[in-house]
C-alpha cells in the first residue's frame, strides 16, 4: 500500500521544484477553488452577476456627465463612455482581484488551520477566478461597442496577454499583502485607500496623454498605466499605439512584482496560521 | 527509511506572545525589524527538541497535559505551521482530522465538500467518488448530502469530517481529539472503524484524553510535557507515568496565602488534597479529602468545579440548595479535616480535574487540582439491527421483600 507519496516538514518553505512539484499534485484543488469562490458568489444572490456590471457602468455615467467634455479633445473621435468604460473594465478586474486575494487567508482561515494544502493556492484562485467576473461584464462592452458602431480587429487578441500580465501583476501584489494582512491586520484598511489614489494614478478615466511629459516616465512606472493604454488600443485601436517603452516597462515590472510576490508569500506561508 | 512512516528530529516550534494581545499593527512590524528577537518575555516554546521514528502500521497516542504541546506536534506534522527548528519527514499520504471543526466550506452542500477533501488528499474524482457511499453510510448523513454544510449541526458536520478522513486512502493518518464527536453508538463505531483500518496496515497518531482509548488502540505511546517528549514507550509504561505526573500535581499544590497578609484572619493552606480513587465508575460517588491549617478561626468558602480535559467547567458543587458555586465553613484554628463525596454524573471515557478554590476573607488563599476519570462499565449487546452496541451496565441488586401476596 505504498504510494511513494511524501514530504518533508521544514522550517522554511521556498519555491523549488518540490513547489512546483506540489501544485502539480493538488491542481485539481485550484479548480476546486476556482468554482467554488464563482458559485458561492452567484448562488443565492438575485442580482448576482448584474451588480458586477452595474459597477462599472455607474461609474461610466459619473464620469462621463462630470468629466466626459474635459478629457474629450484628448482622445480624438473615440466616444468618451467607451473609452471609461474600457478602462473601467481592466481596473475593475485589477482592483476586486487584489482586494479580495489581500483578504483571502482570513476568510478561508476556518481551512487553513485543519488542513493542508499549499497556501498559494488561495489566492491564486481569487486571481484567476476574478477573469471570470471581468468576462461577465465584458459583455456590457460588447453591447457598447454595437451601439456606438465600433468595429474590433484582430488586436483584440492581444486581450490575452495583456490580461495575463495584468494578473500575475495582480497575483504579486495580492500575494505579498495577503501575507502581510495574515500578520498585520491593519494592512486590509490600507487597501481601499490604495485602490483609490491608484486609481487615480491611472489612465482609467482619463488619457495617458493627458498627463504632462516630464512626470510621464515617473507614472509610467506604474504598470497599470501601461496595460490599460495597451487595453484600450487592443480593443478600440483609436489613435496611435502606446509608446513600446512603456508598455515594455509595465510587463517588466509586472513580471518582477509577480516573482518577488509569490517567492515572499512561499517564504512566509508556513507561519501563516499562527496569527491567523 | 523504507519502513518509516514518520521521522522527527529535534522539531521545535516557538511562538510570540503579542503585548497587545492581538495581532500586531505595522508599527510593531517596524520596530521589531529594528531590534533584536531571540528569546525574550514574549515568546515560549510549544515544543522543543522532538525527536522519534514511527514505523509504518505503528498506532502510536500522544499523552500529556493541556498544553504540553500535543495539538501543536501534529500541527507541525501535518504542515498547518512550519516548525521553528528541526525537520520531520512523512512518508506517504495523510489524512488528518485536528481538533473541532472540518475544515468545510458552510455554501458548498455536503457532497461537495468531500470531493474537495478528495482533492486535497491528492484523489481524482473518480477515486473519491468510488469512497463515497462508505462515506456517507459510516456518517449517518444519507439524504443530507445536498444541503449546503453551514446547515448542518455541529455534530453532523463533524461526524462527516470524521468520516472522509478516515475513509479517504490515507496511509499516515492524524487524529486529535477526535472522541467526542457523536454519540455512544457512533464513537463505538469509530473504534471499530479504526481498529480494522490498523489491522490493514495504516499508521494512526492519536491524540486523546481518554486513556481506555489509548490502552486499547495503541501500539506505542508519546508523553509530552510542556513542549518537551519525555517518555516513548509502550502504552502501559507512558500511561503509568502519566497518571503518576497527575497525581503528583495534584497532590497538596495549594498556594499560600498571597499578598503577604500578616494579620492571620482568613489566612489558611491546604495541608493535603486528594482523591479516594482517580478512577471512578459513572454512577457512584468520587470521595475527596481535604486538611486545611488554619491560622485563626473564621469563615472560609469553599468553590468546588469540575473541568473537562480542554478546561472548560462542566459542573460546580453547591451547598444546600442554594444556587451559589461555592459552600460555606466555619473552620477552628488549626488542622481541620473535610470531606465530601461527588456523585459523578460525567460522560465515561474522559478525564477531568476536581479544582478547589479555597477563598479566605481577603480573597483566594488556596487553589488545588485533582484529576480523575471516569470510566463506565459497559457491555455489547446487539441491537435491533443486530449490530454491536457497546451499552453502560448498572449493577442492580434484587432484593427479596415480602413475599408476594397470592
Amino acid at each position: 500500500m505504498t504510494s511513494g507519496m511524501g514530504y518533508e516538514v521544514r522550517p522554511t518553505s521556498a519555491v523549488s521544484r518540490e513547489f512546483f512539484k506540489e501544485i502539480w499534485f493538488f491542481r485539481r484543488l485550484i479548480w476546486l477553488f476556482i468554482w467554488r469562490d464563482v458559485v458561492v458568489r452567484y448562488k443565492n444572490t438575485i442580482i448576482g452577476a448584474a451588480w458586477y456590471v452595474l459597477q462599472p457602468l455607474a461609474m461610466m455615467v459619473v464620469f462621463t456627465l462630470f468629466f466626459g467634455s474635459v478629457f474629450k479633445r484628448y482622445i480624438g473621435d473615440l466616444p468618451y463612455p467607451l473609452f471609461a468604460y474600457g478602462g473601467l473594465l481592466l481596473w475593475q478586474l485589477f482592483s476586486r482581484s487584489l482586494s479580495l486575494s489581500a483578504g483571502s487567508l482570513v476568510v478561508y482561515d476556518y481551512m487553513l488551520n485543519k488542513i493542508y494544502f499549499p497556501r498559494i493556492i488561495v489566492p491564486a484562485s481569487i486571481v484567476i477566478g476574478a477573469v471570470f467576473d471581468f468576462l461577465v461584464t465584458a459583455i456590457l462592452l460588447g453591447l457598447m461597442l454595437i451601439y456606438y458602431h465600433v468595429a474590433v480587429g484582430l488586436s483584440l487578441l492581444l486581450i490575452v496577454p495583456i490580461l495575463l500580465v495584468t494578473q500575475m501583476f495582480t497575483m504579486g501584489c495580492g500575494c505579498f499583502l495577503a501575507a502581510l494582512d495574515a500578520r498585520h491586520r491593519d494592512v486590509r484598511h490600507a487597501i481601499p485607500l490604495l485602490m483609490q489614489v491608484w486609481m487615480f494614478c491611472t489612465p482609467v478615466m482619463y488619457p495617458a496623454s493627458y498627463v504632462p511629459e516630464k512626470w510621464r516616465m515617473f507614472y509610467s512606472l506604474n504598470p497599470m498605466v501601461g496595460l490599460t493604454e495597451a487595453f484600450r488600443w487592443a480593443i478600440f485601436r483609436s489613435g496611435d499605439l502606446p509608446p513600446l517603452a512603456s508598455i515594455g516597462m509595465a510587463a517588466a515590472i509586472g513580471l518582477t512584482v509577480f516573482v518577488a510576490g509569490v517567492a515572499f508569500f512561499q517564504k512566509v506561508q508556513g507561519t501563516l496560521v499562527d496569527t491567523l | 527509511m523504507d519502513d518509516i512512516a514518520i521521522r522527527a528530529y529535534s522539531l521545535g516550534k516557538r511562538y510570540r506572545i503579542r503585548e497587545t494581545g492581538g495581532v500586531t499593527g505595522l508599527v510593531d512590524l517596524a520596530r521589531r525589524r529594528l531590534g533584536r528577537p531571540g528569546d525574550g518575555p514574549n515568546q515560549f516554546w510549544a515544543l522543543k527538541d522532538i525527536s522519534f521514528d514511527i514505523r509504518k502500521g505503528e498506532v502510536v497516542g500522544v499523552l500529556g497535559h493541556n498544553g504540553a504541546g500535543k495539538s501543536t506536534l501534529l500541527k507541525v506534522l501535518t504542515r498547518i505551521t512550519n516548525p521553528t527548528e528541526g525537520w520531520a519527514r512523512i512518508n506517504g499520504r495523510v489524512g488528518m482530522l485536528l481538533e473541532v471543526g472540518t475544515g468545510f466550506h458552510p455554501h458548498l452542500t455536503g457532497r461537495e465538500n468531500v470531493i474537495v477533501g478528495g482533492a486535497i488528499l491528492g484523489m481524482s474524482r473518480r477515486e473519491t467518488l468510488d469512497k463515497y457511499d462508505a462515506i456517507v453510510e459510516f456518517a449517518e448523513m444519507a439524504g443530507f448530502m445536498d444541503m449546503p454544510v453551514g446547515h448542518y449541526s455541529s455534530g453532523m458536520a463533524l461526524r462527516l469530517a470524521l468520516s472522509v478522513a478516515i475513509h479517504l486512502d490515507a496511509e499516515v493518518v492524524f487524529l486529535d481529539e477526535i472522541w467526542a464527536v457523536g454519540d455512544h453508538a457512533f464513537q463505538y463505531k469509530t473504534w471499530r472503524r479504526i481498529e480494522q483500518l490498523i489491522a490493514s496496515g495504516r499508521t494512526f497518531v492519536i491524540v486523546a484524553h481518554n486513556l481506555q482509548i489509548i490502552e486499547r488502540l495503541c501500539t506505542r505511546c508519546l508523553l509530552l510535557d510542556h513542549g518537551t517528549l519525555t517518555m516513548d514507550g509502550t502504552p502501559a509504561e507512558v500511561i503509568g507515568r502519566y497518571r503518576d505526573e497527575l497525581r503528583r500535581r495534584s497532590s497538596g499544590s495549594g498556594v499560600p496565602v498571597n499578598g503577604g497578609s500578616t494579620s492571620g484572619a482568613g489566612g489558611v493552606d491546604i495541608v493535603e488534597a486528594r482523591l479516594d480513587t482517580d478512577d471512578v465508575r459513572r454512577g457512584e460517588r468520587l470521595h475527596c479529602h481535604l486538611v486545611l491549617e488554619a491560622r485563626a478561626a473564621g469563615k472560609v468558602t469553599l468553590g468546588l468545579s469540575v473541568r473537562d480535559g480542554m478546561g472548560r467547567t462542566v459542573a460546580v458543587c453547591t451547598q444546600g440548595e442554594q444556587p451559589l458555586p461555592w459552600s460555606e465553613l466555619t473552620l477552628l484554628t488549626g488542622r481541620n479535616s473535610l470531606r465530601c463525596a461527588i456523585p459523578v454524573v460525567f460522560p465515561a471515557a474522559n478525564t477531568f480535574e476536581l479544582v478547589l478554590e479555597l477563598r479566605g476573607e481577603d480573597g483566594l488563599a488556596a487553589y488545588a487540582d485533582l484529576p480523575f476519570s471516569v470510566t463506565e462499565h459497559e457491555v455489547v449487546v446487539a441491537d435491533a439491527g443486530g449490530r454491536g452496541v457497546s451499552v453502560p451496565a448498572l449493577t442492580v441488586d434484587w432484593r427479596v421483600e415480602e413475599g408476594v401476596a397470592e
